[in-house]
């Protein structure tokens, strides 16, 4: 079986996003500079390629997107030895933007889209994606698409997979080829690398694969960012936490009354 | 521009679907001069419930796809088929057209799907819908882990998206005059195709995103057992149990719980966090316009600078109490009134 997992990466989400220094908030859009780190999304899908391509005879192939150009995550990504690594230079205008995403990445896995057995991704690639471009992608090529996988076991000559649906897990079978994005779940949490593969990886040579934009640039000028500003967040309210005094049998008391107050009136 | 909505009465957890122009305040200062209605359903469901459910006054056309085989789920492709042929069958033209849809992560797929079939643009999930000064539309949607919010012009034939999902009563457009059109169409099983099978599991069925009322449970609530008393405190109070990533990890809760930037957005009135300190992962989640009290032991906790009223105590010992106090207190209310 020879499987490919799409890696977009995501700028550090534990850290928050700082104002660029031209002040326009659009820019950081365009900063390839920042930090990547993996989605938990990312990690799932990661994970599931690793589990599957230990078996015996299967390739793995990892193609790398939004954060191609870190290169410490690169190292990273390169110390789970993966068969092939392509890091594609993804032009900021085709950021969210499934349409000039798969255009992109249509030229430039033309070799790999007619070999790949499995092609697995996020639930969501990258920043800028809200789930959109796997379904978008899936279609574009063809392929069956089972979206927010939690677990893919290999069997003889299929896949069985749970995925999650709004509000409940399904079990199904698929044969491939197949698209699948994968959501986190506590099965596929990504494994550490080997330290003696993280030091071999930081003496290779990485090179990005970069993208003519030619092509895209007519579908582009039909969308684009044209504002941005941040989401104003909970620590912005001038309003304190009341936090309620006394014994604990009148702190429970107080809340229950509370609870029941306001349940009652919603 | 034409508004062309895309619903599905039979959605894929068998429960009714909460309302039709699902997000429609979010559509601001544009002018919608014919509105649509698609409407999949189970050939079993009468014409008359769904003319209840959706009501007539606001579109000017609405199309019924029938299908009889699908006894309990549309599979991707088979929903991406009977939408297809349901929006041909519209014979749109040349206009420009919105194409919505709730969010879900069932209709996130058919809607990217429907964008590539018909070479539209997928703008993904938007917030809001407004026009420029040149007319053109543009969306307001967030990226970044919900922390920017971005605004695109787009100025495409065709836009497909979905609406983030709102719990609190809508407000419907109503066209001036004239007659809807009203046609339904039985689809043939034979030609829709999918390879997928489907068994269902024995996960309970739950909807947070509908949920007025969430009692969420993080790590500090330490052990399943716990975690039970959570599900006892949401049966009092008439909420939903929810948990952050860490308690799923933990095994505390399914994964369809979970709230946070990898798992649902949820909107509920009140959000009651035992346990859980308040990352900001966590709280993208979470509507800014929900009421969110807390418990935890960790006075420093993040949770406690975004919470209305919070509680410093360890959630294995004040959770019993307070189901004790609530108890009696519904109790003694339940006696007062039967006495009045």
């Amino acid at each position: 079986m020879r499987i490919a997992v799409l890696i977009s990466g995501v700028l550090d989400y534990r850290r928050p996003i700082d104002k660029p220094s031209s002040g326009d908030w659009l820019n950081v859009i365009d900063l390839p500079s920042l930090p990547y780190r993996l989605s938990p999304f990312d990690e799932a899908a990661l994970e599931t390629a690793l589990r599957l391509a230990g078996l015996e005879g299967n390739h793995l192939t990892m193609i790398t997107t939004d954060c191609s150009p870190d290169k410490a995550l690169i190292c990273t990504l390169l110390a789970y030895k993966p068969d092939d690594l392509v890091c594609l230079s993804v032009p900021s205008a085709l950021r969210g933007n499934s349409r000039g995403m798969v255009t992109l990445l249509s030229a430039e896995l033309a070799q790999q889209r007619d070999e790949v057995d499995l092609w697995l991704m996020g639930r969501e690639m990258g920043d800028l994606d809200d789930g959109h471009l796997a379904p978008y992608l899936a279609r574009c090529w063809d392929l069956p698409l089972v979206s927010n996988a939690l677990v893919v076991n290999a069997r003889s000559s299929d896949l069985s997979l749970q995925r999650l649906r709004i509000n409940r897990i399904e079990e199904l079978t698929v044969q491939m080829p197949v698209a699948i994005s994968m959501t986190n779940d506590r099965r596929n949490r990504l494994r550490h690398p080997l330290m003696k593969n993280l030091a071999l990886a930081k003496r290779q040579v990485i090179s990005l694969r970069e993208f003519n934009t030619n092509s895209s640039c007519a579908l582009l000028s039909q969308a684009q960012f044209v504002e941005a500003e941040p989401v104003p967040t909970r620590y912005d309210s001038p309003d304190k936490c009341q936090i309620l005094r006394g014994e604990r049998a009148d702190q429970a008391r107080d809340f229950a009354r509370l609870l029941l107050d306001k349940t009652q009136s919603i | 521009m034409r508004l062309i909505e895309l619903v599905v009465q039979q959605s894929f957890t068998e429960e009714p679907l909460p309302e039709s122009l699902l997000g429609l305040p979010a559509l601001d200062l544009i002018s919608v001069h014919a509105h649509h209605l698609i409407v999949v359903a189970k050939s079993d469901v009468a014409d008359l419930a769904i003319r209840q459910r959706y009501g007539l006054n606001q579109y000017d056309s609405v199309l019924v796809m029938s299908c009889s085989i699908l006894p309990h789920w549309f599979t991707h492709e088979q929903l991406l088929d009977v939408f297809a042929q349901g929006i041909r069958r519209l014979g749109l033209g040349q206009e420009t057209c919105v194409f919505l849809s709730r969010t879900d992560v069932g209709l996130n797929d058919v809607i990217s799907g429907l964008a590539c079939l018909f070479d539209g643009y997928a703008s993904g999930t938007v917030e809001r819908i407004s026009t420029d000064a040149e007319n053109s539309i543009v969306l307001k949607k967030t990226g970044f882990g919900g922390r920017l919010y971005l605004h695109q012009k787009v100025t495409e034939r065709w836009i497909f998206l979905t609406l983030r999902h709102p719990n609190r009563p809508l407000t419907r457009l109503c066209k001036d005059s004239g007659e809807c059109v009203w046609t339904r169409e039985e689809i043939q099983s034979e030609t829709l195709g999918s390879n997928a099978k489907f068994l269902p599991s024995d996960e309970a069925l739950i909807s947070l995103a509908e949920s007025s009322v969430i009692v969420a449970g993080g790590r500090g609530m330490k052990s399943l057992d716990s975690f039970d008393l959570l599900h006892e405190l949401a049966a009092e109070i008439g909420g939903m149990v929810a948990a952050s990533l860490p308690a799923v990890d933990a095994g505390w809760a399914s994964v369809t719980r979970q709230v946070g930037q990898s798992g649902q957005y949820v909107r509920p009135d009140m959000y009651i966090a035992f346990g859980i300190s308040g990352t900001p992962q966590h709280l993208a989640g979470i509507d800014p316009l929900t009421t969110i009290y807390a418990v935890n032991k960790d006075k420093d906790a993040h949770i406690f600078n975004v919470a209305q009223l919070g509680v410093v105590e360890s959630c294995e010992t004040f959770l019993p109490l307070l189901l004790q106090e609530l108890r009696q207190l519904k109790r003694s209310r339940l006696i007062h009134n039967s006495k009045c």
